[in-house]
């Protein structure tokens, strides 16, 4: 027998632990993940978590001070582990009491791009019909300064909003003369195709420190092919438009969004080589949505949630070869996650937020004054489905918008606290509700999740970013930076 | 003919909500009518036209699952007052919960 005793035979005597609230997922045959109410996670092996719940898991484990560190189990003596995590639930929801942020004015829905995926349809270039009006601007400003939110960002979508200029420049002018008074942190964000931008546009952006969001597809060859205009130009004149655009206002006031077309999916790297060679310091990696003329002309159904999984994951790959030989160049979507995984940040990404953020963290004034939930929403309606079309701004109030039993409807049937499945996911802090997209795919806000292709997409790839964290050092350390890069 | 199978649970070691709550999960694969026996839940399964999976294997996964669920359950049982008490303090101060009358 040895004389020395085990280091438990020194440990004092301690209660049994109690459990704090938490979720958890399998994610193979050893090993499970876990997160509490915070979104705090841990992934531990399979019989710890066994364990953990049976109230047999020893203080000797390598895992039981982390599970106490990061409030899934306390001791009854435990006084901070309540109040701290009442902290961090608060934190993760701080964003709901500001209530709507983000104000998107479609002051045009013509254009002259005829792409096959758009999420709006269009009109023509020539049918000023399709044109908002002072009006219409001026009553839906009345509805952004009754936001309570102290920061408030107008953004201004088409069609091709630069083809309504004229529009732009009142809404961002009389905006700021509100401002005077109501003194809230106003930004303003023009989403355009760069094709008709001139340096009188850009000295107008530049004075009045305007973003500039623009679509960049890749390639010029696939650019042009997804993304056709008279001239077959797009990619020349988008390219041309950022030049212009980062000497006007500066590199960081410019910033470009790609959509995953069938043609995009042999090209991942070609893509994200474009995005390098031009300098900019990440990329979104978007599939289609199944809205607009994405569904009208097929687009949507041209690749399934697994082909373009494997387009995500060769990209992210490739990135992340990219990182590891030095330079910092990161993939926005992962970056997103990983603040939520690693962080108390919520970026208020309108897709993975609970309650959904439709109306308010977002919402959208069309050109004709109806008032929609989201950009989705308004897409439907271009499709013939309004049901999110939630009032006009000519003769709807502030409380007809925001207490309509359609929005209230969707918020509450979409909590995933409270969904079948999202409940007890223990992904649920990363994810979102989306009731648009479920409403538009199943007609039902809160949609079935074993047959949702949101749930399949998001679950894939939460599991492949904990993969890949896991897997080595040097991986974890590239997404601790894109998870605090703001 | 669509194939099929039955799964029984003892009532004493899961609860219908545990066994219904694993079955959900699967509709994307089969449907399932879950049913209460003298002292087992009962779990007709039937596979979808479409679904690549074998009987047994959907089997062992929904087995997998009602236990998964069985744990899932007791969290939430032991943890309800603490998760109550967590909520409401968190939103003590926002404004947003509704106070006493």
């Amino acid at each position: 027998m040895s004389r020395f005793l085990a280091r438990t035979a020194y440990a004092p005597e301690l209660p049994d632990y109690e459990l704090l609230p938490f979720n958890f997922a399998r994610l193979n045959e050893q090993e499970t993940v876990a997160t509490n109410l915070a979104g705090e996670m841990l992934v531990l092996p399979n019989a710890t978590v066994d364990a953990l719940v049976n109230h047999t898991l020893s203080i000797d484990d390598p895992a039981y001070v982390s599970l106490r560190a990061r409030h899934f189990l306390r001791l009854p003596t435990d006084k901070s582990p309540i109040d701290l995590l009442a902290l961090k639930v608060r934190t993760r929801y701080a964003r709901l009491e500001h209530f709507t942020n983000l104000h998107i004015f479609v002051v045009s829905l013509r254009c002259e791009h005829s792409c096959p995926y758009c999420q709006v349809s269009r009109q023509s270039e020539d049918r000023e019909s399709f044109d908002m009006t002072p009006e219409i601007a001026d009553r839906a400003l009345d509805l952004v300064f009754r936001s309570p939110s102290q920061s408030l960002k107008i953004e201004f979508q088409g069609g091709e909003p630069l083809l309504n200029f004229e529009m732009i420049k009142y809404v961002v002018e009389q905006a700021k003369a509100r401002n005077l008074v109501a003194r809230r942190d106003l930004a303003f964000v023009i989403a355009t195709n760069l094709a008709p931008i001139t340096q009188e546009m850009l000295e107008f952006c530049r004075e009045h420190d305007i973003l500039i969001s623009t679509s960049l597809d890749g390639p010029a060859d696939l650019h042009n092919k997804n993304r056709p205009r008279p001239g077959k130009d797009s990619w020349e004149r988008a390219i041309n438009g950022i030049t212009l655009a980062r000497q006007t206002l500066g590199v960081d006031r410019v910033s470009a969004l790609m959509t995953t077309t069938q043609s995009s999916l042999p090209r991942v790297k070609d893509i994200i080589d474009i995005y390098l060679e031009l300098g900019f310091t990440s990329i979104f990696l978007r599939p289609l949505s199944p809205y607009g003329f994405a569904l009208k002309t097929k687009s949507f159904a041209a690749y399934n949630t697994d082909r373009w999984l494997d387009f995500y994951k060769s990209g992210l790959d490739y990135i992340l070869e990219i990182n590891r030989a030095g330079i910092a160049f990161a993939e926005d979507y992962a970056s997103l996650i990983l603040t939520k995984m690693l962080t108390s940040n919520d970026p208020g990404y309108v897709d993975l937020t609970n309650p959904a953020g439709i109306a308010i963290g977002a919402i959208v004034f069309n050109y004709d004054g109806g008032v929609f939930a989201s950009d989705e929403s308004r897409m439907l309606a271009e499709m013939g489905d309004n049901t999110l079309r939630l009032g006009d701004v000519q003769t709807s109030s502030y409380e007809d918008i925001y207490l309509s039993d359609t929005l209230l409807e969707a918020l509450e049937s979409s909590f995933t606290l409270s969904v079948p499945m999202c409940s007890d996911c223990a992904f649920e802090p990363f994810c979102g509700a989306d009731p648009v997209y479920h409403h538009a795919t199943m007609k039902d806000f809160t949609g079935r999740k074993p047959e949702s292709e949101f749930c399949r997409r998001n679950m894939a790839i939460f599991k492949h970013l904990l993969r890949l964290m896991s897997s080595d050092k040097t991986t974890a350390a590239i997404f601790q930076r894109w998870a605090n890069r703001c | 003919m669509l194939e099929t199978c039955q799964l029984l649970f003892d009532k004493a070691c899961h609860s219908y909500d545990d066994v219904q709550r694993a079955a959900y999960k699967f509709i994307d694969r089969c449907s399932v009518v879950v049913s209460v026996g003298d002292s087992q839940i009962v779990c007709d399964v039937e596979l979808d036209e479409k679904c690549t999976q074998s009987v047994d294997l959907i089997s062992q996964q929904i087995r997998k699952e009602v236990l998964d669920q069985t744990l899932r359950s007791r969290i939430r049982s032991e943890t309800e007052d603490v998760r109550n008490l967590i909520l409401a303090h968190a939103f003590s101060r926002t404004g947003l919960a509704n106070s006493p009358e």
